[in-house]
């Protein structure tokens, strides 16, 4: 089981490097990483094929959410309009302190004592459970994910699927430990077949369901984000697939939606297209079970529009694309460095090649300098992307901004400097190219090389390099 | 207005420095289209269900006056113990069955649209064990598209109200090792009793209720 950074944020540069090898080094975590993204993955695929258009579906998106970005200041005055005239309120908050004091306050004016909350990435973002906490007000988590995630005191490892590096071992053993439940499901005992997993599985769900009821039906405010909020209508739109979102917004007195600004699109006909995309792309489900569009109150309705950096992404003309996401997660699924080292490895929030262009912008650029350098640059988060992010460009546009910005070690910038000189001058590099025999007897004994050439044969070097080769069959 | 000025005018100097990107059109051109929306409503619906779901998804029948029976026959009479009605009064408390109408259904993905009036309306789909729709055929729309470009034409003329759900299937979490696991916190079965012709709702709620009530 992974244990995840502090959801404290502090200053110093996240060693992106040194937890993900330790992240490396975990037991099967990279197999249940596996195992959970290509469930995902291989749904996506069948449903994208079954969905007429799904990669024209994806270009409109694109161009949906850039014009609600490239119009924001508009759409926010809009949505705020239309939602006041629809009887609910909003408030503006600048920081996550912003939007944490904004929703203490409004908890202590309703006499709130105990807060229940659906999964929301922004509320981990300001982290809004500690500022409860901090004010004697009670969050309960009541998405099942969240919940553990809560009950652990980690924070999620996916925008989606929050525990997907836990086992259900691991999941029983806290819940165990927590009280939520009396014993280990003795289905898990002995190998565990996939019928007695379910069994499991069934058990633990029903534990929570039980677990939760009583707060659902007694807590005095309601806390989720919004998938997408609507500026022609003041409509909030929230997807989910357990029915806690649906409870936490129509049990409670008082409803409170935090949502980030870039969460608005223009108009209600925006909507097919991106609901079209969002549930195959997080869970491969056509449509996720429970997608509430909510046009006036259901209770009472207080909106949090967050900004917390966001207005200074939209003044990046080369990313400010990066708010087009819509937190899906594919990303992490397709992304090979995800799929090993896990959300953990992050230290944001926002994990997987999105986080890592997206977390040096709110999280700091020096603390979160060596993420865009997680990546292998294979391309699949892009491919995948339902809006179309470019996200490879984007990976190597940071790579540029922090090497210019002097963020990277005085080594690497010496190495690729004596590479640059080396290649500029072909007759040297070709006399300093040592012979086959050389590299092959070398390659086995170096120490970062040892470990990988143990189970695998190394390739035998050519005896020419190949601008050698060329010359030899082409000398005209 | 809530917007505070100076966020705004950080906003108004942000979009300033940026491309102008022009929205698409509303109609986003050809749909989903299937020769039988009915048989592709009902192929995905089952296949929104768990796998080991005994009772079957669909009730199908031919006029509205059959609906009282139908439903009473598969599942019972009406008893305000252990049903939520949409239209009766409720608390917010947990009922067996939940009987609601459906504002529309698409095709596409198996998705049942409820237009609750009210958040306590609501709790006839959510706090219950099994969540039995009634709907008509002349409510089946292609996909999940076309029905949020017809959307905002329906509310204008009134037939929505404050909010809708679109429901597809029963709750549920895959969050451990992405085994399917239902329910999770709302209902655990979804099933839909579709009419051949349209009907009025409110007629069909006191018809039903009404013949589970000694006179």
């Amino acid at each position: 089981m992974s244990q995840a950074p502090s959801s404290r944020q502090d200053d110093a540069p996240w060693d992106f490097r040194g937890v993900s090898r330790r992240k490396l080094a975990e037991h099967g975590l990279a197999d249940k990483l596996h195992r959970a993204a290509h469930t995902s993955l291989e749904k996506l695929a069948r449903t994208a094929c079954e969905t007429p258009r799904w990669d024209e579906l994806r270009s409109l998106a694109r161009r949906i959410r850039l014009h609600a970005l490239t119009h924001l200041d508009h759409y926010v005055g809009e949505f705020s309009e239309a939602l006041e005239r629809n009887g609910g309120a909003v408030s503006w908050a600048d920081s996550a302190a912003d939007a944490c004091r904004a929703v203490v306050d409004l908890a202590r004016a309703c006499g709130v004592r105990r807060v229940i909350k659906a999964k929301s990435m922004v509320s981990e973002e300001i982290h809004l459970n500690q500022a409860l906490s901090d004010a004697g007000i009670e969050p309960v988590e009541t998405d099942f994910g969240e919940m553990i995630c809560q009950l652990a005191g980690e924070m999620p490892g996916h925008v989606t699927a929050p525990i997907m590096h836990w086992s259900i071992e691991e999941v029983a053993r806290l819940l165990v430990r927590c009280g939520v439940l009396d014993e280990m499901p003795p289905e898990l005992a002995g190998a565990g077949a996939p019928a007695g997993r379910l069994a499991a599985a069934r058990r633990l769900v029903s534990a929570a369901r039980r677990r939760l009821r009583d707060s659902f039906l007694t807590a005095e405010m309601g806390v989720t984000g919004a998938n997408f909020a609507v500026a022609e209508s003041g409509s909030l739109v929230l997807v989910e697939n357990e029915a806690n979102i649906r409870l936490t917004t129509s049990l409670p007195p008082v409803h409170v939606a935090i949502v980030g600004i870039e969460k608005i699109v223009a108009r209600i006909s925006d909507l097919g297209v991106l609901l079209t995309l969002l549930a195959p792309s997080a869970t491969g489900q056509r449509q996720s079970c429970y997608t509430s569009i909510i046009h006036r109150p259901l209770r009472r309705l207080h909106v949090v529009l967050l900004d917390n950096g966001r207005s200074k992404v939209l003044a990046d003309r080369e990313q400010f694309d990066l708010l087009s996401c819509i937190r899906c997660g594919a990303c992490m699924n397709v992304c090979p460095v995800y799929r090993h080292a896990s959300g953990a490895a992050y230290g944001g929030v926002y994990p997987g090649p999105i986080g890592a262009v997206l977390m040096p912008h709110l999280g700091g650029t020096q603390r979160f300098a060596q993420l865009p350098f997680a990546s292998s640059l294979c391309g699949a988060c892009g491919d995948v992307c339902p809006v179309g992010i470019p996200l490879p460009e984007r990976l190597l546009q940071w790579r540029r901004r922090l090497v210019a910005d002097g963020l990277r070690p005085a080594g690497e910038g010496l190495a690729f400097a004596a590479w640059a000189w080396l290649m500029q001058h072909p007759s040297l590099y070709r006399a300093a190219r040592p012979p086959a025999e050389w590299i092959d007897a070398v390659v086995p004994i170096l120490p970062r090389l040892r470990n990988w050439t143990i189970g695998r044969a190394w390739p035998a070097a050519a005896n020419e390099i190949f601008s050698q080769r060329w010359r030899r069959e082409h000398p005209e | 207005m809530s917007i505070p000025s100076d966020a705004l005018h950080r906003l108004r100097a942000a979009v300033s420095r940026l491309p102008k990107i022009e929205r698409p059109s509303s109609d986003f051109g050809d749909r989903f289209s299937a020769p039988d929306l009915v048989s592709l409503f009902i192929e995905r619906l089952k296949e929104t269900r768990a796998a080991d779901d005994p009772v079957a998804p669909l009730v199908e029948v031919e006029r509205a006056e059959d609906i009282s029976a139908a439903i009473e026959a598969r599942w019972g009479p009406f008893d305000p113990a252990t049903w939520h009605v949409q239209g009766e009064p409720l608390v917010a408390r947990d009922a067996r069955i939940g009987l609601t109408p459906a504002a529309a259904l698409i095709a596409a993905s198996g998705t049942v649209v409820i237009d609750p009036p009210s958040a306590d309306a609501g709790f006839a789909s959510l706090l219950i064990e099994h969540h039995v729709v009634v709907a008509h055929v002349g409510q089946l729309i292609e996909d999940v598209q076309a029905f949020f470009t017809r959307l905002p034409d329906l509310r204008r003329a009134g037939c929505l109200g404050a909010y809708q759900v679109l429901v597809t299937g029963a709750s549920r979490t895959a969050d451990m090792e992405k085994i399917l696991v239902i329910p999770a916190h709302g209902a655990a079965r979804l099933s839909v009793v579709l009419c051949r012709m349209p009907f009025d709702w409110e007629a069909v709620r006191s018809e039903f209720v009404g013949r589970a009530t000694p006179s």
